[in-house]
């Protein structure tokens, strides 16, 4: 498919760039390295008229960080340079292990961290070409009235399946909100809105700008595990994200957070692993928190090529996995 | 068997093309361009199965830019393959989701897009049929209410009118009923094959130019330039002259997909219409997956009566195969489906059944193993159940009852150059089969296979001989990737005693390139091998002849050897072959050889896809795989290949073919599944359609067997088509042998492996 | 609206004007007449349309030409000097990496950034760095076994 016609914008400044977008309201869309967005412009699932384009402004693509603040990513920072910044790669592995996850090495090199964390949510009853798509009923996500993943539906239920998410809850991140007034840090869940349709809160004119996360605790550990068939290219069929630290010398929990990916209509924590903190990691407490997990996925048969059931089914042996991967690098990390 | 000193064939050379491919120079469909070109888009059909009330095109043809716009109505022809079926567009109705309803033509390719928005069609949906078995049912919907009554290539097509079989095709021999009776035990068992897409990494392409007089000329990334030429006269009631078939200069991957009329369908369609432009449709991977073929859904029934000490007595076999809306090549596959049905065994009484059966989905056609990949999985998978049963060794059994020089096959012939059991001996060695210890949850497995070669069908080339002693050679084999082009070339120099360098070989045109049946079968290095072998012989025989008096020798007493004709037992007594062109013919120096090969074929025996076979294709694949029990992933630790080339006259490029006929054997076994929701597709995309990445491909230890062949070019047969066929079988076996679970659904994804393990443990 | 753009194609430089909708891929096939690029899904799932840009291998199905502004840009075209192969293209021919020749640019294009950045990558990376690009003809174990060759300065190998 060609692409849509429209207007490119490349705004010298956020204050532009959200002016623009609130100009335009609905009309204009952001672009970032443009591999989601090209991909649902095709498929003419969104026709803007305005694109702009973040490139041009200034320390989006920094990446900086310090013991006491913790680290700051700009948005536009890529997921290649990403997993290539040293202090990424020493102080949060899961990052890079979640980055590395993504796509193939040319979509790490085009992708951007904000651009990952807003994509947009998937369906294989919708993300085809308007040619393909004839062939079925418009869809609730396409202003039509059925969805094809869930008979009787009256929400969208496509999937979300970006990788950085789960990683960036799980080590507490938090988001810089711009628009062109103001500026506001907000909890990274808060962004997500469990609403297939538009996976973010993002109203016209907001900009996710920093991705802040604080400096990991001494004794900390984490784990990125992502179920595809492929080992590459496929979005996540699942993904499980853990971080935990323990308190200094023994086996108890001091900090921990889970989060899932690709099992519903958001990224989410997993809240019932809070209830590990002060606690011995043992066995039975790592089977609860997978049972919890387990509770809250909703994988359906809208993404890819394994059913839904073995996917939900994989959420206890991942989490337990990642148990295991993120409390052997707790210990190392003397 | 020849016995003489071959200095290329049988060589690794460097591939012909590869110097162009890797600099990005070579051509293929879409860098085409034809002055006053035009580019077309087709608007598909979004209903498995409906009549056409209505079609408005009116909005479409007064956009700015569009230059017309055809449906059915006006193109009133039919083409096919072994079965006249397939309008260009649908007319009166539409048979599955994703067929062609209109084309618009247009001067880019946005305008032709805008256009296919403004065309309004008016659907009656119709009852719809899926699953093969379904549709043969009595009160199945009737996708072609008259097969009974459409035109055959051969009487050897028999569709069961008022049904939705297209062909039905039956082998027996001794009796079924008798042998079940004396067998000691009777194995039942069904298995089933997804479709599997061809994921050629270029799409199809063509454009067509239809001229006021209707002389046709279509450029295309087809395997097979003749048969097209001639399906496409046909269809338009013209004489063959008029048709011009120009395959581009390269072509990106084939696997059987790019056979018959596809996207030269739509093309000529629009270009029938829009007469004195060419028009050209580039389809895109969406159009790849919805609307041109994948290899045939399949449900096999499989009984075999064996005795108690593995000896096997009785076969019956039911073979369905799901081509889609349109017959395609679904016969002819169906037919060898059926020949080799119960496996490459010594079976004295057998009952073969192969159906075709239409239903209203996407076309199945040739794909990489026509036929093969599904019986084999059926055969192999329940020679191991046999196997396990009777305690018996997987590989003893097979060496007992595979056929041998000398054998009578199924099909009533006797066999020569019966190389299989000379595969399953290497393979069974390099994998160290009784021997080498495996760890927990690893298997190893085994699995053979054999597939007809479409039977007879002949081929032509010319040998060129230029003024300066270069050599052009003039064949329609489309290199596809195969490496056909250096094969080819390969011979020709061995044979008229020039050097690699000086030989080339063009693309096919059915204006300068004589006949060829198909690049198809894995025929070509034996059929297009012995002609390109007897047209260089004829060349060089001429120029022996012209050099004789130059020589002063007799042509018997002179050779040529690099590039220079000499007498045979004085090197130096020597002209270059431009020289002895010069002397005898001034400027206008050239020799023309030319050869035809079609093979010897037994008294009454049909000449289209006969029961007898020129030669047969044969391999032996082992695998050795791990399970993982918590999440029934499977990993492959490696595959050996040994499949029997009769004489690799390229090593290294054969031993590619086996390469890659395994990971795409590999990732049908594993995950490669076209999913639909009743007729539409689900995972028409790279993204969504699991093709194998770097990552995922398996090791592989890849051996070339050389059991010659007495009628092929230096004792070659064909190999490349059916390297894929045992993989699946093989890692199944493998993984029943590592943790005790059999399934026969392909494909074998972690979800129904753990599945399987959690219903065996219950148990 | 169209939108001027300055940028370099195999070290020479470029200046022309485009559609905003126009992608890099279209550019290059369309108008400068560098046909080397393939395109294999116009999706971005395939590789088959990879260049270098600026050092990192991308899409260019997925890429904006109106964003190659003052880009540096290398596609396949780019990879030989003077008729001399890079000895990446070389390698490829003498272990038979070629079939279709379909995703060969690709992946020769995904190679030469690994080795620029890594001259001694292990064959785990190695088929990282080429997992997104497809080969159907699937010579996987040849494609890894020519760049390997290059990064450890093996000679030929043949069978
Ligand atoms: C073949 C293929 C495979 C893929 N596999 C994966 C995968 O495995 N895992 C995965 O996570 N993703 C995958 N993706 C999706 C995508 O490539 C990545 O998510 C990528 O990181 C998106 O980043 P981008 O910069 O290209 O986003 P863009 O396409 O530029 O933007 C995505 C969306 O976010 C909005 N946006 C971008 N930046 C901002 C911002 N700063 N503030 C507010 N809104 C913004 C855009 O308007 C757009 O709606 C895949 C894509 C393809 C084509
Ligand atoms: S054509 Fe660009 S990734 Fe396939
Ligand atoms: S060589 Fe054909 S796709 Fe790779």
């Amino acid at each position: 498919m060609t692409l849509p016609k429209f207007d490119y914008a490349e705004p010298k400044s956020l204050r532009q760039a959200s002016a623009l977008l609130r100009q335009q309201r609905g009309k204009a869309m952001l672009i970032a390295g443009g591999t989601d967005l090209l991909q649902a412009l095709k498929n003419r699932l969104k026709t803007p008229a305005l694109l702009v384009d973040l490139k041009n402004i200034p320390r989006l693509d920094h990446i900086s960080y310090s013991e006491k603040t913790g680290l700051q990513i700009g948005a536009m920072v890529s997921l290649r340079q990403l997993a290539n910044s040293a202090v990424i790669k020493e102080k949060y592995p899961m990052l890079v292990e979640a980055a590395l996850a993504v796509g193939t090495a040319q979509l790490q090199a085009m992708g951007t961290v904000g651009g990952n964390l807003c994509q947009d949510s998937l369906c294989q009853f919708r993300d085809r070409s308007p040619m393909a798509r004839l062939m079925l009923e418009p869809c609730l996500k396409l202003g039509g009235h059925v969805c094809h993943a869930v008979s009787g539906s009256n929400k969208c239920w496509a999937n979300y399946s970006g990788d950085l998410a789960p990683a960036l809850l799980a080590l507490h991140a938090r988001v810089t909100i711009a628009d062109s007034t103001e500026k506001k840090k907000i909890p990274l869940s808060k962004l997500y809105s469990d609403d297939g349709k538009r996976p973010t809160r993002l109203r016209a004119g907001q900009i996710l700008t920093v991705i802040h996360v604080p400096p990991p605790a001494p004794h900390s550990g984490s784990a990125y595990l992502k179920l595809r068939l492929r080992k590459t290219i496929d979005y996540a069929l699942l993904g499980v994200a853990l971080y935990l630290s323990m308190e200094d010398g023994d086996a108890v929990c001091k900090d921990i957070a889970l989060a899932l990916t690709g099992v519903g209509k958001a990224p989410f924590l997993v809240k019932e692993a809070e209830q590990l903190k002060g606690k011995q990691v043992g066995d039975a407490e790592i089977a609860q928190v997978a049972e919890a997990a387990f509770k809250q996925a909703h994988p359906l048969s809208n993404i890819g090529g394994l059913t839904p059931a073995y996917r939900k089914e994989m959420v206890r042996v991942y989490v337990r996995k990642a148990f295991g991967v993120a409390l052997e690098s707790a210990g190392q990390d003397a | 068997m020849p016995t003489e000193q071959l200095d290329i064939v049988g060589t690794s050379s460097i591939r012909v093309d590869a110097r162009d491919k890797v600099m990005g120079k070579a051509i293929y469909i879409d860098d085409i361009q034809v002055p006053g070109m035009l580019h077309g888009k087709v608007l598909r059909s979004r209903y498995p199965h409906a009549r056409i009330v209505r079609i408005d095109t009116s909005r479409a043809e007064k956009l700015p830019g569009v230059l017309g716009v055809v449906t059915g109505a006006d193109v009133p022809f039919i083409h096919g393959e072994s079965l006249l079926d397939e309008p260009f567009l649908a007319r009166d109705k539409v048979r599955y989701t994703g067929e062609g309803v209109a084309v618009v033509a247009a001067v880019d390719v946005a305008t032709a897009e805008h256009a296919l928005e403004l065309i309004r069609v008016e659907y009656k949906e119709l009852p719809a049929v899926f699953d093969p078995v379904e549709a043969t049912e009595p009160g199945a919907p009737l996708i072609h209410e008259n097969v009974g009554t459409y035109t055959r290539a051969a009487s050897n097509i028999k569709p069961i009118p008022g049904t939705n079989i297209c062909n039905h095709f039956q082998l027996k021999t001794g009796d079924v009923e008798k042998g079940f009776a004396e067998s000691d035990y009777i194995f039942e068992d069904t298995f089933t094959t997804p479709m599997q897409a061809h994921c050629c990494i270029e799409t199809h392409g063509a454009i067509a130019l239809v001229d006021d007089e209707t002389n046709i000329t279509v450029w295309a990334n087809n395997d097979s330039p003749h048969r097209a030429r001639k399906e496409i006269a046909s269809a338009f009631k013209v004489p063959m002259t008029k048709v011009r078939v120009i395959i581009a200069p390269y072509v990106g991957g084939n696997f059987g997909g790019k056979g018959g009329l596809k996207a030269e369908a739509v093309a000529l369609a629009i270009a029938w219409k829009v007469r004195n432009r060419p028009i050209k449709i580039m389809y895109t991977r969406e159009e790849e997956f919805c609307s041109t073929i994948g290899r045939h859904p399949s449900v096999v029934r499989m009984k075999t009566g064996v005795k108690q000490d593995g000896t096997f007595v009785a076969r019956a076999v039911k073979i369905y195969l799901a081509t889609g809306a349109y017959a395609e090549k679904g016969p002819t596959v169906s037919t060898f489906a059926g020949i080799s049905g119960a496996g490459p065994y010594r079976i004295p009484n057998l009952s073969i059944d192969s159906y075709c059966v239409y239903t209203n989905r996407q076309l199945a056609g040739a794909f990489r193993g026509y036929g093969g990949p599904q019986t084999a999985w059926a055969y192999e998978s329940q020679m191991d159940i046999i196997a396990h049963k009777l305690g018996l060794d997987p590989v003893e059994l097979r060496l007992r009852q595979v056929y041998v020089d000398g054998d009578r096959h199924a099909n009533g012939q006797i066999l020569k150059s019966e190389g299989l059991r000379d595969c399953l001996v290497q393979v069974a060695e390099s994998m160290e089969w009784n021997s080498k210890p495996l760890g927990k949850n690893q298997g190893r497995g085994v699995a053979l296979m054999e597939r007809a070669i479409k039977t007879p069908f002949g081929s032509a080339a010319f040998v060129k001989v230029n003024e300066d002693g270069t050599v052009d050679v003039l064949s329609s084999t489309t290199e596809v990737g195969q490496g056909s082009a250096t094969i080819v070339c390969q011979i020709v120099a061995e044979e008229l005693g020039v050097p690699m360098a000086s030989v080339r070989k063009a693309a096919p045109d059915t204006a300068f390139t004589p006949y060829d049946a198909s690049t198809t079968s894995s025929r070509s290095t034996f059929h297009m091998g012995n002609a390109v072998k007897m047209a260089a012989a004829d060349a060089k025989q001429q120029l022996l002849a012209l050099a004789s008096k130059l020589l002063k020798a007799s042509p018997d007493d002179l050779t040529i050897t690099q590039g220079k004709v000499h007498v045979k037992a004085m090197p130096e007594r020597a002209l270059p072959i431009s020289k002895v062109l010069s002397e005898n013919y001034g400027a206008s120096g050239t020799v023309l050889g030319r050869g035809y090969y079609y093979p010897e074929m037994p008294e009454g025996e049909s000449n289209y896809f006969s029961r007898y076979m020129v030669f047969w294709l044969l391999g032996a694949q082992g695998a050795e795989v791990e399970v993982n029990r918590e999440t029934g992933e499977v990993k492959i630790l490696k595959i050996y290949a040994a499949h029997d080339a009769g004489k690799a006259i390229n090593p290294m490029t054969c031993l590619d073919q086996i390469r890659g006929g395994v990971t795409l054997g590999a990732g049908f076994a594993l995950s490669e599944n076209l999913m639909f929701k009743g007729g539409t597709v689900l995972n028409p995309s790279f993204l969504s359609y699991p093709v194998p990445s770097a990552l995922d491909a398996p090791e592989i230890e890849p051996m070339a067997v050389e059991y010659a062949h007495p009628d092929g070019p230096y004792g070659a047969k064909g190999i490349g088509e059916t390297t894929n066929v045992p993989t699946p079988p093989a890692i199944a076996n493998a993984i029943y042998n590592a943790v005790g679970i059999r399934i026969k659904d392909l494909p074998i994804t972690p979800d129904k492996v753990l599945a399987a393990l959690k219903r065996k443990d219950e148990r | 609206m169209q939108k001027k753009i300055v940028f370099t194609v195999n070290g020479d430089r470029v200046e022309l004007s485009v559609e905003p909708n126009l992608t890099l891929l279209d550019l290059l096939k369309g108008q400068l007449g560098l046909i080397g690029t393939r395109e294999g899904c116009d999706s971005g799932a395939c590789g088959a349309c990879t260049v270098i840009m600026d050092g990192a291998p991308v899409l260019s199905c997925m890429t904006l030409a109106v964003r190659c502004h003052n880009r540096n840009i290398t596609t396949i075209e780019g990879l030989a000097h003077d008729g001399k192969l890079h000895p990446l293209q070389q390698s490829a021919i003498d272990h038979d990496a070629v079939q279709c020749g379909f995703c060969t640019a690709g992946w020769l294009l995904s190679a030469k950034v690994l080795l620029d950045n890594n001259p001694t990558p292990t064959r785990e990376q190695v088929r990282t760095a080429v997992a997104g690009n497809l080969c159907r003809c699937a010579g996987y174990q040849r494609i890894e076994e020519s760049i390997l060759a290059v990064a450890e300065g093996r000679a030929k190998v043949q069978e």
